[in-house]
């Protein structure tokens, strides 16, 4: 199946003064994809967003929407939340949706309704944006964003100052956006885990640099957990693992095999392995994250940076 | 899109408590020159009225002169329909939503203008019918035919909503260039107290073309020949021209 291009980054720069924000970016967005933009604090996540939105002004590099130059007609078919969610504090919940409705042209009322209902804030239908709290200000900034049916949903922190069931019901509602709207999805966050749970691929951002891009299947190879058994003899533990357990492993080195899962009777595997003549020397837990895998990148970037200078 | 937009703007002043407490004082004010026989605002003086042959009960005319020479005060008052048409926009950070509508920064610009403009407008109309009809309510006579009366209303409230414009449109730049809804509203406080001040101190002749108030109340009281006229219109015109286009310019080239 051919994959549709919805934004392309190319060789992106920016400068503030002689602060080098952004440093030659380029990567791409697919349809259906939710990437998810890693990054410290003051790496470049919101420049990047506030570049592609256009409310910076790009003038190094390209970038693409659609297969076509970014231009304000094409800002038509994206939706975003950058920075903090921004609504009129005087008005409602409604008349701020009705607002975003007149603005984009959308006549049905009904829409408006279904879409406060569809990011929960029904019951605050008639509250002024003033009196909500930040969560809920999230929300009615997803409702105004999402609204049009945009084909790109951009969302800088989105899950900044939500409360852990926030960030539950928020994780599923983009899920929701994704699936069932089709909507592809860029969205930056600090807070790693969340972004595991629902970006399909990861860019690494550091110091301005998009220093590594991965897909979630490949993190999670590379990333790999479960049981990391140290034994004297790989090859014959691995035949009884392989005939006992049926459980996918991988031979790390001469003394190491990591079995994918910690469904696993430790005591039970060490004694069968000692019964067939396997020296057993540990048995430990190997959990790896994404923070493990960003951690390590950083450092590598850090390593590499100190070498070279 | 502008069209939307001025839609987007018309929906949210409508449901603004600012508008319909600035429309409030504006009735109140036109309500009292004319109950009260007085003139007021910035400069005008009884001696004004004197000048354009007023009678000593006022007729309808009279009152419509009054309110025009009282009109200076407007200027402050519809300080409010700035702020809450584009100022709101940018304390409230709400451009981000705007900009990113599919607008462009021309179009966002100028239905900006045209809103204020058009607020302005039926603000100063509603101004002047409401000194019309406080001066039937309190009986007073006419002064000249009714047609001759409701175009002079007409006219006086385009001149005056125009030239109040320009100076909104300058504050608008003023805005862009500072990110300040302070700045730009104080700005639109002291611009006639500066213009008039640096007119008593250095005199310069030119002066007289971008002091917007006096310009025109003096088109609207006919009190500017009709040789010089157009050299207002004009300047005006081209300041607002020069003000958009660097204000377009100024917010295609903001880190926003």
């Amino acid at each position: 199946m051919m994959t549709k291009t919805i934004l392309s980054v190319n060789n992106v720069s920016k400068k503030f003064g002689k602060y080098k924000a952004i440093d030659n970016v380029s990567f791409k967005l697919q349809k259906g994809d939710i990437y998810g933009l890693i990054g410290s604090n003051g790496a470049g996540k919101t420049t990047i967003m506030r570049l592609i939105t256009q409310l910076s002004p790009l003038k190094v590099g390209t970038i693409e929407l659609f297969e076509q130059k970014i231009d304000q007609q094409a800002l038509k078919h994206v939706g975003a939340i950058i920075e903090t969610p921004a609504s009129f504090n005087k008005l409602t919940v409604k008349q701020n949706v009705t607002l975003a409705a007149i603005q984009r042209g959308i006549n049905d009322k009904q829409r408006i309704i279904q879409i406060i209902d569809f990011v929960g804030l029904d019951k605050k239908i008639n509250t002024k944006a003033e009196h909500l709290s930040l969560g809920q200000k999230q929300r009615l900034g997803l409702a105004i964003a999402i609204l049009p049916e945009p084909d790109l949903l951009i969302l800088d922190e989105p899950i900044n100052g939500l409360d852990p069931s926030g960030i539950i019901e928020f994780r599923k509602l983009l899920l929701k956006l994704n699936q069932e709207k089709q909507i592809t999805i860029l969205i930056s966050s600090h807070i790693l885990t969340e972004l595991y749970q629902v970006s399909t691929r990861f860019g690494f951002i550091y110091n301005g640099q998009l220093i590594k891009e991965i897909t979630k299947q490949d993190l999670d190879n590379v990333n790999q957990s479960g049981l990391l058994l140290t034994v004297d003899n790989v090859s014959k533990a691995a035949q009884i693992i392989d005939e006992k357990y049926q459980n996918k492993f991988t031979i790390v080195d001469d003394n190491n095999i990591l079995i994918h899962s910690f469904n696993i009777n430790s005591s039970e595997l060490n004694k069968q392995l000692i019964m067939e003549g396997v020296s057993v020397i540990s048995i430990t837990k190997q959990e790896k994250s994404l923070e493990d895998y960003y951690t390590n990148l950083i450092g590598g970037v850090n390593d590499a940076k100190s070498i070279k200078n | 899109m502008m069209l939307n937009q001025l839609r987007t703007d018309f929906y949210r002043l409508s449901r603004s408590w600012g508008i319909y407490i600035t429309l409030a004082v504006t009735i109140a004010y036109s309500i009292v020159i004319i109950v009260n026989n007085t003139v007021g605002g910035i400069m005008v003086t009884s001696d004004s009225m004197k000048s354009l042959d007023s009678n000593s009960v006022w007729t309808l005319k009279d009152g419509l002169n009054a309110s025009t020479l009282s009109s200076s005060l407007l200027m402050y008052l519809f300080i409010a329909i700035f702020v809450i048409t584009i100022g709101y926009e940018f304390s409230q950070k709400t451009y981000k939503n705007t900009l990113v509508s599919g607008i462009t920064r021309f179009q966002f610009i100028i239905s900006k203008y045209l809103m204020i403009l058009l607020n302005i407008f039926v603000m100063t109309l509603v101004y002047f019918f409401t000194a019309i009809i406080s001066g039937v309510i309190t009986g007073r006579k006419v002064g000249m035919s009714w047609g001759n009366l409701l175009t002079q209303t007409l006219n006086h409230s385009i001149v005056i909503a125009f030239f109040i414009s320009i100076v909104f449109g300058i504050a608008i730049l003023i805005l862009l260039a500072t990110s300040s809804v302070v700045i730009s509203s104080i700005f639109i406080v002291v611009f006639p107290v500066i213009i008039s001040v640096l007119n008593n101190i250095v005199q310069w002749t030119w002066l007289k073309y971008i002091d917007f108030f006096t310009a025109a109340v003096k088109i609207s009281l006919k009190l500017i020949p009709n040789s010089q006229l157009w050299n207002y219109v004009w300047v005006s015109l081209i300041i607002l021209f020069v003000t958009m286009f660097l204000s377009i310019v100024i917010i295609r080239n903001k880190e926003l």
